[in-house]
């Protein structure tokens, strides 16, 4: 089964055989819900959302049309379906002083956050992350955890090429920030 | 190496480093029972709005056949009553023919209950 293309399942289930849906849920799930996941971090927000994006995807199957790979469309969809919840949510994200982004010394950054012991270094990845803009936290998993392309990263956000690259290279710059000026809290820690 | 790739592969590696959720073990169940019941709410949803454009299309033609015939008077038919001579005697006939039938079934059963089996 795993040899057919995601268009041959799409084309199956629009044909009337749902039970193909299940080759495309088997495919992409663990990958939505990873993503998911790291953006709501809670288990069951998760799991209940990526099943809310899998419904959505199999309500809207007639309306893809192959302009972009399925992939980059189921993400197109988890995406937008994460980002208004954790808008609903209303989380408060850290504010950073614009001059401090632009002098962030990227290089030094990574060489003394590389001294740090593994685990450290993951929590306050977390933290980082967890203080980020949704859409950018969003932006930031595409590009690396995803391995996505700008290409592909503009396509699921809606943005310009430019724009994702502008971003990327600013959420890069924040998160320097934050991970080289801890916060109070983790600090006591 | 440049600055951009050295950091983007320090950084690309810590969040390789981050940790993996496992999905729920019967998550893909779970969700192919809610797109099986979507599926089917959606097949009939689809025969009810067929069955509602029929119905629809179905009266509509009713009523424009009705509107031409009784009122635009199209197209035009005349009814004429054929003439028959002999209609009364054939009335007679039938008439006759049902009373002893029933005189038949009636007599039948009175001598079914007289003589049972």
């Amino acid at each position: 089964m795993e040899l057919y293309s995601d268009t041959y399942y799409v084309k199956c289930v629009l044909a009337g055989d749902t039970t193909c849906f299940a080759c495309l849920l088997d495919r992409y799930s663990r990958q939505v819900h990873l993503l998911i996941f790291r953006l709501v971090r809670n288990r069951e927000d998760a799991e209940e959302l990526t099943q809310d994006v899998f419904m959505k995807v199999f309500r809207s199957l007639s309306a893809f049309k192959g302009e972009s790979s399925f992939s980059t469309w189921i993400y197109r969809i988890a995406y937008h379906t994460a980002i208004s919840e954790m808008r609903k949510k209303k989380h408060e994200f850290l504010a950073i002083d614009e001059a401090l982004i632009e002098n962030a010394p990227e290089e030094m950054t990574a060489e003394m956050f590389g001294a740090n012991d593994d685990s450290e270094q993951i929590t306050r990845l977390e933290t980082a992350l967890s203080r980020l803009a949704p859409d950018e936290q969003a932006i930031l998993l595409f590009f690396y955890t995803e391995e996505k392309s700008i290409e592909e990263i503009a396509h699921i956000t809606g943005l310009s090429q430019s724009n994702v690259k502008v971003r990327l290279h600013r959420i890069r710059k924040k998160l320097f920030v934050m991970l080289t000026h801890p916060t109070k809290e983790q600090e006591n820690e | 190496m440049n600055k951009n790739e050295k950091e983007t592969d320090w950084l690309k590696l810590l969040f390789s480093r981050l940790p993996e959720e496992d999905l729920n073990a019967s998550f893909c169940n779970d969700t192919m029972k809610r797109i099986l019941k979507e599926a089917a709410r959606k097949k009939r949803r689809n025969e009810f709005m067929g069955l509602a454009a029929v119905s629809l299309a179905s009266l509509a033609i009713m009523g424009i056949a009705a509107g031409a015939i009784f009122y635009a008077g199209i197209p035009r038919i005349e009814w004429r009553m054929p003439d028959l001579p002999s209609l009364p005697f054939y009335l007679y006939i039938g008439v006759l023919s049902l009373l002893l039938l029933g005189m038949d079934f009636l007599l039948r059963r009175a001598y079914r209950k007289r003589h049972p089996l």
